[in-house]
C-alpha cells in the first residue's frame, strides 16, 4: 500500500525542479506546490505510475498578502490507496495564467470554469471556459477575490437603475459614478463570449429540431438548474446544462463568518443531507486544531449521520418516483410518511427537522435523549420491512423495469473517467465508499457492506439506493449496542483564533464523496472554504449521458442521480 | 296545475317543432347538468380514494369532514380567475377546443342508457338517443375527446403543448382501434349494436363470456382516457401539464372536467357493455323496485370507476412509443383474436 | 412480462386503504408533539442575565440586540441589557443558546409567531422573559447594589486615607506597611464586594 511520505518522495525523485514545499500531513494527507509549465506531466506521472485515477476537484485560492493566486488540485485514487494529494499550482496575481487539465481529466471542466469565474485566473487551453455559477453581467468582476468590492461596488444599491428592456423584462444597470470616470477605471470591455443561448442554438441544424426547457422553472425539477434538451421528435439529440439558479455564494460568506457561525452556513448547502455538511466542515476544523473528538460524541455522530442518510434516500427516491409515475403514484407517498419517522428520531436528538447545526468541534451539542434506544429500535424492524416491500415492488413490476432498465447505463470505466460520485458510481460497479477509503470517527470499528450495481442503469441506482438504507440501518444498531458514556463535548477549549494551516476533510455524504478544503491564516475567520461537493461531481456528467435518449428517459436518468442543485451550486 | 298542462299540450299540438326544440334545449341542460355534477363527484372519488390508498385524507374541509363540496369551491374560483389568452396562440382553435371536447362529451351522453325504471315488470330505459348504433357510436364520439386535445395543444404556441398534442394522437390511433374491436365483438355475441339491446340480451355477462375482450377494452378504455398509465400527453412531470399547459381558468377548468367526464361515461360505457348493464334482482320495496336497475349500474359503475383509481395510485407511467408498441403489436392482435372467439361462440349460440 | 406480475403495485395500495389509518394531522385542531430539544422561540431567563451580549456577537444573522430592561438582576447585569431577538431573520440555529455563560437563554417549544408588520416579530426582552423580577425585588436589588456600592466606595476611601496617614507618619517603614495596609485592605474589598 502507498502512503503518502512514498508518493512525495517518488515525486520528488522523478521531478526534482518541478516540485517544492512538500509536506506529509499523515498516512494519507500530501501537500506540494508544483511549479505550473510542469503540473501537467506530475498529474500524468500520478495517474499512470501511481495510482491517482481520481481527479476530486480543483479550488482557487487568492493570497493576496502574497500577491499570487494558488489553484490547488485535489488528486485521489479509486480504491488503489488511500492518499488524497493536493498539487498547488502558483502563478503572479497581476495574469494569473494556468494549464488547463480538461483533455486529461474529464471532470476537471467544470471546476475549471468556476475558478475561472470567481478568481479571474484563465486555463489554458480549456475547450469552452464560459460562466458557470454566475450571470453574463458578473463575468470580469471576480467575486471570490481578496479585494472584491461588491458589483459593481459597495454603493451597488444606491447606483441601480432601473430599465426596461425591448422584450419587456425588467434589468438593472449600474451607471459609473463621476470618480470612476474621472479615474479610468470604468469597465467597458468585458470578455467576449457567445452567451449561453446562443451556444445552444449553435447546434440547431434542421426546422424539425427544438430547444425545450426541463429548466429552471418547471414543475417537477428538485431544485433550480437549466436543463435544455434539443429534440427532435421525441429523441434528445443533445443536453445543455447550465447552473447557478440558487447560487447563494456560501464559500465567500464563510470567509466573513467566524468559525463557529460557518457551521449553520454548511447546513444550507445540502439541507436534505445537514448532518454530513456539518460533519465535514467541523472534521476540517479539528483537523487543523488536532482535536480529538470524546468517543461517545463520535458514536453520536455516526448514528446520527447514517439517520440522516436514510431520512436522505427516502426522499431522493420518492421525489424521484414521482417523475416517473405521477403525483398520484402510491409508494412515494409511504416513503415520505417512513421519513417522518427517521426525521422525528432526529428532531428528539438535534432539535430541528431540516437544518440541524448539530456538530460542533469536538463534539456535537446536545445528547442522545432518554428512550432514544428504544425508540430507534422500535422503529428499524419497521423500516426493514418496508424497504424490503420497497425493493420487491420495484424488483415484480415489469413497467418499471420497462421504463428503468437499460436506461442511462454506465461501465465502470467510464463512470471512473467521467468523475460521477455516490450511488451513480457504485451502480455502476466500482465499489467506491468514503466509508471505507477514508474512515473517519467510529467507522474502522463497524461492519458494513459497501452496495454496488452490475449495469449502471437507473434500475440499479434506485437498487442501490434501497439497499444502502438497510446497511444505514445495520451500522445504526451496531453503534446503539457499543455506544460507551462519556462526553459530548471535548474538555479542551476551543479557541477563538485557529491556528494556521490548512485541512481537507472527506465524508461520505448521501450523494457521494464531498470534501471540505479548509485554509486558516490563524484569524477569527476562514481564510478560504472550498466545497467539493458529490453532486457537481455527477451532475457535471448528466449531458453526456442525456444524448439519443427519449425526453421521457431523460427524465428517468436526472432523477435517479438523486440531486441537490442547492448544493452543486453552494 | 290543470292549466299549466293543458297550455303545454295545447302548445305541442299547435306549434310542433317549436315544441320539440324547447323540450330539446331542457333536456340538454339537464342533461349536460346532470353529467357535469356527476363528473364533478367523480373528481372528488378521484381525490378521496387516492389518498385513502396513501393515508391521507383528501379534501376535508369544504362540505363538512366529507368535503364534497370542494369541487364547487373549485369550479368558482375557476370562474372567477382572470381569462388570459397568451399572444401568440391560434385565437380561434385555443378558443374552441374545450368547447369541442365539452361538446364530445354530451354527443356521447347522449345515446348512452344511464339505466332504466322497472315499470310494471317491463325495463324502461332511460337514454335520451336510444339508436340503432348506439355502442359503435358511442365509442367513436369518445375519441372526439382527441380532437380537442390535439387543436388544444397545436394551437397553444408551447413546446410542451405540442408535444402533449403529438402523443394524445399518437395514443388515440393506436388504441381506437382494439377498442373498435372490443365491441365488435359484444355486438357479435349480443346480435345488435345497440346499447340496450347489449343489455337486455346479458343473461351471462360478458365479461366472463370474452374475458379477453373485457380486459382488452378496459386497458383501452384507461388509455382513451387519458389516465395513469397512459397520461404521457397531460398532467405529467416532463412536460408540465402537456396540452392544457397555456390554458388558465375556467378554459382549463372545462379541458379538465371533460377528461372526468369521459371518464364517468366510459365507465358506464363498461358496465353496460361487460357487466350485464343494469341486471339484477329487482328490490321488492315499493319506490325502490322502480329504480333498482338504476341502483345496480350505479354500484357497477362505481366499482369501475373505483378500479380505474386503483390502477392510478399503483402503476408507473409508460414511455409513449412503449404505449403505441402495447396497442399496435399486442392489443390489435388479441382484440382479431377474441372477435373471432366472439364470432364462433355467438354463432353457437344464436 | 409475465416473470413479473405486478400483483404487490395492487395489493400494497389496497392494504393500505383497508388496514391503516390516515396520518395527516389535522393542523390547526391537532398539533404535532414536539420532543424536549425543539429549537423553538427562545426563552429568557432575566434573572441571571448578566448582559455580556455573546448571544448578540455569536448570532449568525445579526439579529440579536442588547436593549434595556426594568425586571432584571442589577447586581449581576450591571447595565440592565437583555436580548432582543428579530425573528424575522432568525434561523433557530442554536448558537446564541450555546455562547450563553450563565445558560440563561434557552429555547423552547413554541414554534408558532406571526404579526402584520416586521416589527410586530422583533420580541424584546418582556417577550421573550419567561422568569423575571417584580418592580419590588428590583427595586430591592437596586437597593442592595446600592449598598455594595457605597461599601466598596466607603472601603477604598478608607484605604486611601490609611495609606496617605502612614504615609505622612512613617515614611521609612511606609513601604512594607503600606503594603500590609494594602494587602489587609485588599480582602476587606474583595469580602464587600
Amino acid at each position: 500500500m502507498t502512503n503518502a511520505s512514498e508518493v512525495l518522495s517518488s515525486i520528488q525523485s522523478a521531478f526534482p525542479a518541478a516540485v517544492s514545499d512538500g509536506k506529509v500531513e499523515s498516512d494519507d494527507r500530501l501537500w506540494v506546490t508544483v511549479d505550473s509549465k510542469k503540473i501537467r506531466d506530475v498529474c500524468k506521472y500520478m495517474t499512470d505510475k501511481l495510482g491517482f485515477d481520481h481527479y476530486a476537484g480543483s479550488a482557487g485560492v487568492d493570497w493576496i498578502a502574497r500577491n499570487e493566486m494558488e489553484v490547488v488540485e485535489i488528486m485521489a485514487s479509486y480504491g488503489i490507496h488511500n492518499v488524497v494529494a493536493m498539487l498547488k499550482v502558483k502563478t503572479p496575481r497581476d495574469n494569473p495564467s494556468v494549464p488547463s487539465l480538461v483533455d486529461m481529466y474529464w471532470n476537471a471542466n467544470w471546476y475549471e470554469r468556476e475558478t475561472w469565474e470567481m478568481f479571474g485566473i484563465n486555463f489554458e487551453g480549456h475547450p469552452e471556459l464560459y460562466p458557470l455559477l454566475l450571470s453574463d453581467p458578473l463575468v470580469g468582476v471576480w467575486p471570490w477575490r481578496k479585494d472584491f468590492k461588491g458589483y459593481p461596488d459597495l454603493t451597488t444599491g444606491e447606483r441601480a437603475v432601473q430599465i426596461t428592456t425591448p422584450e419587456g423584462y425588467t434589468e438593472y444597470r449600474f451607471p459609473p459614478t463621476p470618480a470612476e470616470i474621472e479615474a479610468g477605471t470604468v469597465v467597458t470591455e468585458r470578455p467576449k463570449y457567445p452567451t449561453f443561448r446562443e451556444r445552444e442554438e449553435a447546434h440547431i441544424k434542421s426546422d424539425s429540431e427544438m430547444i425545450m426547457h426541463l429548466g429552471p422553472q418547471h414543475a417537477m425539477v428538485p431544485g433550480p438548474f437549466l436543463l435544455d434538451i434539443l429534440v427532435e421528435g421525441e429523441r434528445v439529440k443533445k443536453a445543455f446544462l447550465d447552473l447557478g439558479y440558487i447560487h447563494k455564494g456560501i464559500e465567500k460568506i464563510m470567509e466573513n463568518r467566524s468559525w463557529l457561525q460557518g457551521i449553520t452556513y454548511t447546513d444550507r448547502m445540502c439541507y436534505v443531507a445537514a448532518l454530513s455538511n456539518n460533519e465535514c466542515y467541523c472534521g476540517a476544523v479539528e483537523r487543523l486544531l488536532g482535536l480529538e473528538v470524546p468517543l461517545r460524541a463520535q458514536y453520536i455522530r455516526v448514528i446520527l449521520e447514517e439517520l440522516s442518510r436514510i431520512q436522505s434516500h427516502l426522499i431522493g427516491t420518492g421525489e424521484f418516483l414521482t417523475l416517473i409515475a405521477g403525483v398520484g403514484f402510491a409508494p412515494w407517498q409511504y416513503m415520505i410518511m417512513d421519513r417522518e419517522k427517521i426525521i422525528s428520531l432526529i428532531e428528539s436528538v438535534t432539535g430541528a427537522r431540516l437544518t440541524h447545526s448539530f456538530v460542533r468541534f469536538g463534539g456535537v451539542r446536545n445528547d442522545l435523549p432518554e428512550g432514544f434506544d428504544e425508540q430507534c429500535r422500535k422503529v428499524f424492524p419497521y423500516m426493514k420491512s418496508r424497504i424490503e416491500e420497497f425493493i420487491e415492488l420495484f424488483a415484480q413490476d415489469p413497467i418499471y423495469h420497462a421504463r428503468m432498465e437499460n436506461i442511462g447505463s454506465i461501465s465502470p470505466e467510464t463512470a471512473k473517467r467521467i468523475g460521477c460520485a455516490g450511488r451513480v458510481l457504485r451502480a455502476a460497479g466500482v465499489p467506491y465508499d468514503m466509508r471505507i477509503e477514508d474512515p473517519i470517527l467510529v467507522y474502522p470499528e463497524l461492519d458494513f457492506k459497501v452496495v454496488t450495481g452490475t449495469r449502471g442503469d437507473s434500475a440499479d441506482r434506485i437498487d442501490c439506493t434501497l439497499r444502502e438504507m438497510l446497511e444505514s440501518i445495520h451500522i445504526i444498531e451496531q453503534c446503539l449496542d457499543k455506544i460507551p458514556s462519556g462526553p459530548i463535548k471535548t474538555e479542551a477549549k476551543i479557541p477563538k483564533k485557529i491556528p494556521a494551516g490548512e485541512a481537507y476533510y472527506r465524508v461520505e455524504d448521501p450523494r457521494g464523496e464531498m470534501g471540505m478544503y479548509v485554509i486558516s491564516d490563524g484569524g477569527d475567520k476562514p481564510y478560504r472554504v472550498k466545497v467539493r461537493g458529490p453532486f457537481y461531481a455527477t451532475f457535471q456528467t448528466l449531458t453526456p449521458l442525456l444524448e439519443g435518449v427519449y425526453i421521457a428517459d431523460a427524465v428517468a436518468i436526472a432523477g435517479s442521480m438523486d440531486g441537490c442543485p442547492s448544493e452543486s451550486d453552494r | 296545475m290543470d292549466g299549466i298542462i293543458d297550455t303545454i299540450t295545447q302548445f305541442a299540438a299547435q306549434e310542433p317543432a317549436i315544441f320539440a326544440l324547447i323540450i330539446g334545449i331542457i333536456g340538454a341542460a339537464v342533461l349536460s347538468a346532470v353529467v357535469n355534477v356527476g363528473a364533478m363527484l367523480v373528481i372528488w372519488a378521484d381525490r378521496k380514494v387516492m389518498s385513502d390508498f396513501c393515508n391521507r385524507f383528501g379534501p376535508n374541509r369544504v362540505g363538512g369532514r366529507w368535503g364534497i363540496l370542494q369541487l364547487g369551491a373549485d369550479a368558482i374560483k375557476l370562474f372567477t380567475k382572470e381569462d388570459v389568452i397568451p399572444a401568440g396562440v391560434d385565437k380561434g382553435v385555443y378558443v374552441w377546443a374545450p368547447i369541442i371536447a365539452s361538446a364530445g362529451t354530451m354527443l356521447v351522453a347522449a345515446a348512452i342508457p344511464f339505466g332504466a325504471l322497472h315499470i310494471g315488470g317491463k325495463n324502461y330505459p332511460l337514454v335520451v338517443a336510444n339508436m340503432d348504433i348506439s355502442a359503435f357510436y358511442v365509442e367513436a364520439a369518445l375519441s372526439i375527446m382527441s380532437i380537442a386535445v390535439f387543436m388544444a395543444g397545436y394551437s397553444s404556441n408551447n413546446k410542451y403543448s405540442i408535444l402533449g398534442a403529438f402523443r394524445g394522437i399518437a395514443r388515440m390511433i393506436a388504441y381506437e382501434v382494439p377498442m373498435g374491436v372490443c365491441v365488435i365483438s359484444v355486438a357479435v355475441m349480443a346480435h345488435s349494436l345497440n346499447l340496450v339491446e347489449i343489455v337486455e340480451s346479458q343473461t351471462v355477462w360478458y365479461a366472463f363470456a370474452q374475458p379477453l375482450g373485457f380486459v382488452i377494452f378496459m386497458i383501452a378504455l384507461v388509455t382513451d382516457l387519458g389516465r395513469v398509465p397512459f397520461d404521457q400527453s397531460e398532467a405529467e412531470e416532463e412536460i408540465i401539464c402537456g396540452y392544457s399547459t397555456e390554458y388558465s381558468g375556467i378554459r382549463w377548468g372545462l379541458l379538465y372536467f371533460q377528461e372526468y367526464n369521459n371518464f364517468l361515461l366510459g365507465s358506464i360505457l363498461v358496465s353496460l357493455l361487460f357487466l350485464g348493464g343494469w341486471h339484477g334482482p329487482i328490490i321488492p320495496i315499493p319506490l325502490l323496485d322502480m329504480v333498482s336497475p338504476m341502483i345496480w349500474l350505479l354500484m357497477k359503475v362505481i366499482i369501475v370507476i373505483w378500479f380505474i383509481i386503483l390502477i392510478r395510485a399503483a402503476l408507473f407511467r409508460l414511455r409513449i412509443d412503449q404505449v403505441t408498441d402495447l396497442g399496435w403489436k399486442w392489443m390489435l392482435p388479441l382484440s382479431i383474436l377474441n372477435l373471432g372467439w366472439a364470432v364462433i361462440v355467438g354463432s353457437y349460440f344464436a | 412480462m409475465l416473470k413479473r406480475k405486478m400483483i404487490k403495485n395492487f395489493t400494497w395500495p389496497l392494504k393500505t386503504a383497508s388496514r391503516e389509518i390516515e396520518v395527516t394531522r389535522l393542523y390547526p385542531e391537532f398539533m404535532m408533539e414536539l420532543p424536549d430539544a425543539e429549537r423553538g422561540i427562545h426563552e429568557l431567563d432575566a434573572t441571571i442575565c448578566i448582559g455580556c451580549g455573546s448571544c448578540a456577537r455569536v448570532c449568525p444573522n445579526s439579529c440579536i440586540e442588547m436593549v434595556h430592561f426594568k425586571f432584571g438582576n442589577p447586581l449581576k447585569n450591571k447595565k440592565m441589557q437583555f436580548p432582543q431577538i428579530d425573528y424575522g431573520r432568525c434561523m433557530f440555529c442554536g448558537l446564541c443558546v450555546d455562547e450563553c455563560p450563565v445558560e440563561c437563554l434557552k429555547m423552547g417549544k413554541k414554534v408558532i409567531m406571526a404579526g402584520w408588520e416586521r416589527k410586530d416579530i422583533v420580541k424584546g426582552p418582556d417577550f421573550l422573559a419567561t422568569k423575571r423580577f417584580s418592580a419590588k425585588e428590583v427595586a430591592d436589588l437596586e437597593a442592595e447594589a446600592k449598598r455594595i456600592a457605597a461599601e466598596k466606595a466607603a472601603a477604598k476611601k478608607a484605604a486611601a486615607k490609611d495609606a496617605a496617614a502612614a504615609g505622612d507618619k512613617k515614611p521609612a517603614k511606609e513601604g512594607a506597611n503600606a503594603e500590609k495596609k494594602k494587602a489587609v485592605a485588599k480582602p476587606a474589598e474583595g469580602g464587600a464586594s
